[in-house]
């Protein structure tokens, strides 16, 4: 039945704005500021779930987004909480977890059996027969989950930020306003946050006056100073997902994960109410005492036609009035407590005639015929503790509203350090160890009425001011007042002979499942937990763990701090995965010609953080182009962007001395205006590294370094020198030079239309030689080295530069037939030469020997890092070697790099180089082989897929080219 | 009509240009790159945009930097004026400002407006072989100069940034070498005009990702590109 009430009811909501959406299919209509779950209340819906277990119909429990009631599929989200979300326009809802309809699930039947699902079915259960697991393991499947993830829905943009405040208050209820406001007059930065989207906390929606207004009055008074105040940054809709050390916050805001660093915080949490435990606590149409203020005072509905209030507190008394100021009817007031406590608003409830009915307890509810909603309340008189008498009173009532007492909402807290103290004595919790900098306020910290929570937070706020380093004068702290209105009840749990009273909602727990674990052995509090799964929903325990922990206390004769509670870990709300990667960076570098690659149909490839030329053209000529492109290399002139090799200055008085400590070969006496190999070992004798090392002057080398290596390379020079304080400086300057290399046979005659201050004959610049010099009025360092085998220059010139001097070489080298080669081409051309790609054709264990780089070690001079491992693994039998290998069959398959090499049934070693060489018009390759397999002349067998063995023959490396006459022209 | 001055007609290349060509950036020639005087709009709505939320690239201008064990000894013999603080950055009467990125290293970036020849000078009158304990370190070309301005910049950065960026704390003058979306920075406030302003240097061969990223981050701030005519004026010239 709708239930809206006429206007003004509803603080949250605008009647002038109709807002549409659909729900299990059906189209409905809200008011824009209603949740889904107002909204569907508000609409006749009374079962907005199926319990996780036994599929027991569920409605509204505590309508504060803490509680598995309310979690729907919600568009391609699962598990949203309905009522958090607010409803817009079109939005499509649907319930979770059943088999049919909401209202009528075929899965319902589970319940009947739940006397043979006890605690800790799942742990005992499938294991026999061994035959039945696939049978259960179908069904589970088919019943397990909530919610439907949708892989192809369309990502959401989710982004971080990094916020700093020297007071940040958790929540915005009256002793949190309280604590920003004093926070903020104190002069400190003060960010206040709030899960709600509203401000305000109880305020909103709670009556600690017979006057109804009395709390939202309070509310506007202290958000108007707030919005005055130019020191405090508000941010509703903010949940604290958890407290980290040094006062990190990890905050969700909407699709933002917000990082807050504080240097004190003011923890204004409030507390939780808790519900009663009796048979059918759950049914729809039974809640806890906020959840109906709240659906009265901020949307506007009605939660019921008759009511029965249970109370343990006098809140209870202000909750009774709601419901009556909301037209419905009140036919009893239930009071746990054995005394009346006078106060205004139970003498207001008195003097409205309500029956009120002390030292008793609801002791069932009554389902409708349809089991749907509640419609009978049975009452019983408390005899002791947990005890009832057997004379019942009946009660005709689709609502039941329950509290016993409120617990503090102190997670955060908890992360922080400090623990909850309950005194057995007065009902009464307070907050201890919480470190200097954290402060517990308001109903959190004990104190429940609005005027305690309102002093409380304004000395909270005072003192994190002081301990942020605000220099202000202190308050007195406000003195607990222990009254009756504020305790919580000592024993809510009352056992029923057929049992179905609720402890845990989320994981359908009832008394007799703890009891079965605590007799079972399961006695800590923590083990509990997780025997049961009590606490385990997305509740976190919020309405079950002080249930649990009376009951376990009264096993173990401990009391509940003896008893203690289960760790509170983050998250304390609702996080997505979406929210904790965030937004993504990906930084990636370009190179200066990068554009100009992608202008000429490069496919680019990733080489770290750069992108490089694979190859230039289509996909489905990727190999032709390839060998189009080397051929070109061998036959005219091409042009390859190599800007993303390494840059390394290295100057200084000691730089030589500097060098040949780091990489093998000698660099003492290298000349100027000549480039040397470099290779890199590490301590324990492995190649990491290789290059050239080019001598621009006496003090003064530039070298190369590796893609992907030099990064490394350049922390473990800086590391290396910070050991040996040589007289040197090393710069890495691999972004500020663009580089090219231009070979081929034609390469020099492309140049020298552009070079007019290089002497580029054979003589003037030799192979290995290096210059500095300009071309096409470009600054650049000129290489002539051979990586690909042919007459070659690389031209390394500024950055900016480089677009530029790309474009001139093109153009200049038409007449040429100049073309472009990817990264694929010159790793054919300088396999073809035998030249190893550190990494490709070495990995983490290859050391130089065999590597077959012996050739790279000086032998005569006393130190390089790693020539003690390396001197080591030389008098050590050789295991593996590379070698070059041509493929002799080649009608069947083609080996692949990794490709087994293997001697019978052993492997030898791995092919990690191989491809096509159209000049030699046959497939090479260089793989590692036993020694005994390395003499040229040997015939290897190759597994390939399929277990195909292929042959292949050792050869003399280079494949092309032997005596270097090509690159050396 | 004055000819369209196209970024590719000139050898020093900004790596932004082709963003800057997209974003309907109208050219002008400044130290030999072509740099985008605006995008489109009228220099009033620039100078709007820079005091909320505004991007201009400065890579065209000049800078440099040494570092070494004499390098503050011998940029003092040439008259340079910085103090002990590092992660500083000093303004020179001359205009440019040398920033301490550590007892021993320097970045100098020149002036956005009449950029002099005195980086150029300096960066010549090195000798390596007996200036010992010199290093120069090429900062024109290792990084891209980008400038965000606005009284939304500190929220903007505080979306890529872990560290407190906001002008209370972080004060004209201020430099942090930190991380912004996983780049390397060196962030200098250096207010322009009424604008509340930071100079990011930062990998040149990342550039095209990192003011990608930082438009991404001031898309809710309504932020954009602002040419250098409206950074002139900021800066009270031009």
């Amino acid at each position: 039945m709708p239930s809206r009430l006429p206007s003004p009811a509803g603080r949250f909501i605008d009647r002038d704005k109709q807002i549409k959406f659909k729900f299990e299919g059906r189209s409905l209509v809200g008011y824009q500021g209603d949740t889904i779950a107002s909204a569907l209340l508000a609409s006749g819906h009374t079962i907005l779930s199926r319990s996780f277990k036994y599929h027991r119909p569920r409605g509204v429990i505590s309508l504060s987004s803490l509680d598995a009631n309310t979690l729907m599929q919600v568009g391609d989200s699962p598990n949203r909480f309905a009522d958090r979300i607010q409803i817009q326009e079109g939005l499509n809802v649907s319930g979770q977890n059943y088999w049919g309809s909401l209202s009528n699930d075929r899965l319902s039947f589970i319940g009947k059996f739940s006397k043979f699902l006890p605690a800790g079915f799942y742990y005992k259960a499938f294991y026999s027969p061994r035959w039945a697991w696939p049978i259960w393991a179908n069904f589970i499947r088919k019943v397990a989950g909530l919610g439907v993830l949708n892989p192809n829905s369309k990502h959401s943009y989710y982004d971080k930020e990094y916020l700093f405040y020297d007071v940040v208050v958790v929540g915005a209820g009256v002793a949190g306003l309280s604590a920003a406001l004093e926070a903020a007059l104190s002069g400190a930065d003060v960010l206040l946050l709030d899960d709600e989207q509203r401000v305000g906390g109880s305020l909103n929606w709670g009556r600690s006056e017979p006057d109804e207004n009395a709390d939202i009055t309070k509310r506007d008074e202290l958000l108007n100073q707030i919005q005055q105040n130019n020191n405090i940054h508000l941010l509703s809709s903010s949940s604290v997902i958890g407290w980290y050390t040094d006062n990190w916050l990890a905050v969700v805001r909407e699709n933002r994960l917000i990082k807050l660093r504080a240097k004190s915080i003011v923890v204004a949490t409030g507390c939780w109410e808790q519900p009663i435990v009796f048979r059918n606590n759950d049914l729809p149409g039974v809640m806890l005492g906020s959840a109906a203020q709240k659906l009265i005072n901020l949307w506007g509905v009605r939660p019921g036609e008759r009511a029965v209030i249970a109370t343990s507190d006098d809140r209870g008394y202000g909750v009774a009035l709601d419901v009556m100021k909301a037209g419905v009817e009140v036919a009893a007031v239930v009071d746990l407590r054995p005394e009346f406590n006078e106060c205004k608003l139970s003498l207001e409830v008195r003097r409205k005639q309500i029956p009120i009915l002390l030292g008793r307890t609801p002791w069932e509810a009554i389902p409708n015929r349809q089991g749907s909603r509640v419609s009978k309340l049975r009452v019983a008189k408390i005899v002791a503790q947990g005890k009832c008498a057997p004379e019942i009173d009946s009660f005709a009532c689709d609502l039941v509203i329950m509290s016993a007492g409120w617990f503090p909402a102190a997670p955060i807290v908890r992360q922080a350090g400090g623990k909850i103290v309950y005194d057995e004595l007065s009902g009464h919790t307070k907050i201890t160890d919480l470190p200097e900098n954290v402060i517990a306020a308001g109903g959190i910290a004990g104190h429940t009425s609005l005027e305690a929570a309102a002093a409380d937070g304004s000395y909270a706020g005072n003192v994190a001011a002081k301990a942020a380093g605000i220099d202000n004068k202190r308050v007195q702290p406000p003195q607990i007042q222990i009254t009756k209105e504020s305790q919580m009840h000592p024993w809510p749990i009352f056992d029923h002979p057929k049992g179905k009273e609720f402890v845990d909602f989320d994981e359908d727990l009832q008394i007799h499942d703890l009891e079965t674990a605590l007799e079972e052995g399961y006695t800590h509090i923590e083990h509990l937990k997780r025997f049961t799964t009590n606490g385990m929903g997305p509740s976190q325990g919020r309405h079950s763990s002080l249930s649990a922990m009376r009951l376990a206390s009264r096993y173990t004769g401990l009391s509940l701090d003896g008893t203690g509670m289960t760790t509170a870990r983050p998250p304390n709300a609702q996080v997505t995965l979406g929210h904790l990667a965030g937004r993504i960076f990906e930084p990636v570098r370009y190179t200066a010609m990068h554009h100009r690659h992608l202008e000429a149909g490069a496919k680019m490839m990733p080489a770290g953080m750069w992108l490089r030329p694979e190859y230039y053209g289509s996909d489905n000529r990727r190999n032709q182009m390839i060998q189009e492109e080397s051929s070109n290399v061998r036959n005219n002139v091409g042009l390859i962007d190599v800007s993303t090799l390494g840059g390394l200055d290295i100057k200084g008085p000691d730089a030589a001395e500097f060098l040949n400590r780091m990489y093998t070969f000698a660099y003492l006496k290298q000349p100027v205006g000549k480039a040397r190999y470099v290779l890199m070992t590490d301590i324990a004798g492995v190649i990491v590294d290789d290059g050239v090392a080019c001598r621009l002057s006496e003090n003064h080398f530039y070298v190369t370094a590796t893609t992907g290596g030099v990064e490394s390379v350049y922390r473990q020079m800086l590391w290396f020198n910070a050991q040996w304080r040589l007289k040197v400086d090393i710069t890495n300057i691999t972004a500020s030079y663009a580089g090219v290399n231009i070979a081929g046979p034609k390469s020099r005659v492309v140049l020298e239309r552009l070079c007019d201050d290089v002497d580029l004959t054979p003589d003037g610049f030799p192979y290995m030689g290096v210059r500095e010099g300009h071309v096409a009025g470009i600054p650049a360092r000129m290489l002539r080295v051979g990586f690909v085998g042919e007459l070659g220059y690389e031209l390394h010139v500024p950055a900016h530069l480089g677009e530029a001097l790309w474009d001139v070489i093109i153009e200049e080298g038409k007449e040429e037939k100049i073309r472009p080669f990817g990264v694929e081409a010159q790793r054919l051309l300088r396999l073809e030469k035998g030249h190893i790609i550190i990494s490709q054709d070495t990995d983490g264990l290859t050391h130089p020997i065999e590597a077959d780089m012996a050739w790279a070690i000086a032998r005569k001079k006393p130190f390089y890092v790693g020539l003690k491992s390396v001197s080591m693994l030389e008098k050590k039998i050789l295991t593996r070697k590379l070698v070059g290998l041509e493929i002799i069959e080649t009608e069947g398959s083609i080996p692949k790099e990794c490709h087994l090499v293997i001697d019978g049934s052993e492997i030898t070693g791995r092919i990690t180089s191989i491809g096509y060489s159209s000049s030699l018009e046959k497939y090479v390759a260089l793989a590692y082989v036993s020694p005994n397999q390395s003499n040229p002349g040997t015939i290897v067998e190759i597994r390939v897929e399929e277990g195909e063995i292929i042959q292949a023959r050792v050869v003399e490396l280079p494949f092309y080219d032997p005596d270097g006459l090509r690159q050396e022209i | 009509m004055a000819d369209v001055l196209k970024p590719s007609s000139l050898i020093k290349r900004s790596f932004l240009y082709r963003i800057h060509e997209k974003a309907g950036g109208v050219f002008i020639e400044e130290n030999g790159f072509a740099v985008p005087s605006n995008y489109g709009q009228s220099v009033r709505e620039e100078i709007t945009l820079a005091h909320q939320m505004g991007i201009a690239d400065l890579s065209h201008v000049s800078r440099t930097g040494f570092k070494g064990w004499h390098a503050a000894s011998w940029l003092e013999k040439k008259n340079c004026k910085f103090g002990l603080e590092s992660n500083f950055s000093y303004l020179q009467s001359t205009g440019e400002r040398i920033l301490r990125l550590s007892p021993n290293e320097f970045a100098i970036v020149g002036k956005i407006v009449n950029d002099s020849d005195f980086i150029t000078e300096l960066n010549s009158s090195l000798h390596p072989e007996t200036d010992e304990g010199v290093f120069i370190v090429p900062r024109s070309d290792t990084n891209c100069w980008l400038k965000v301005m606005g009284v939304n910049a500190p929220s903007m950065l505080a979306k890529v940034c872990a560290v407190d960026l906001r002008p209370q704390i972080f004060p004209d003058g201020a430099i942090a070498q930190t991380n912004i979306a996983r780049l390397n920075c060196i962030v200098t406030r250096h207010d322009v005009g009424l604008a509340t302003t930071y100079d990011i240097l930062t990998d040149c061969a990342s550039a095209d990702y990192f003011w990608q990223a930082l438009l991404d981050a001031m898309d809710e701030f309504s932020g954009g590109p602002v040419g250098v005519t409206a950074v002139y004026q900021l800066a009270g010239v031009g």
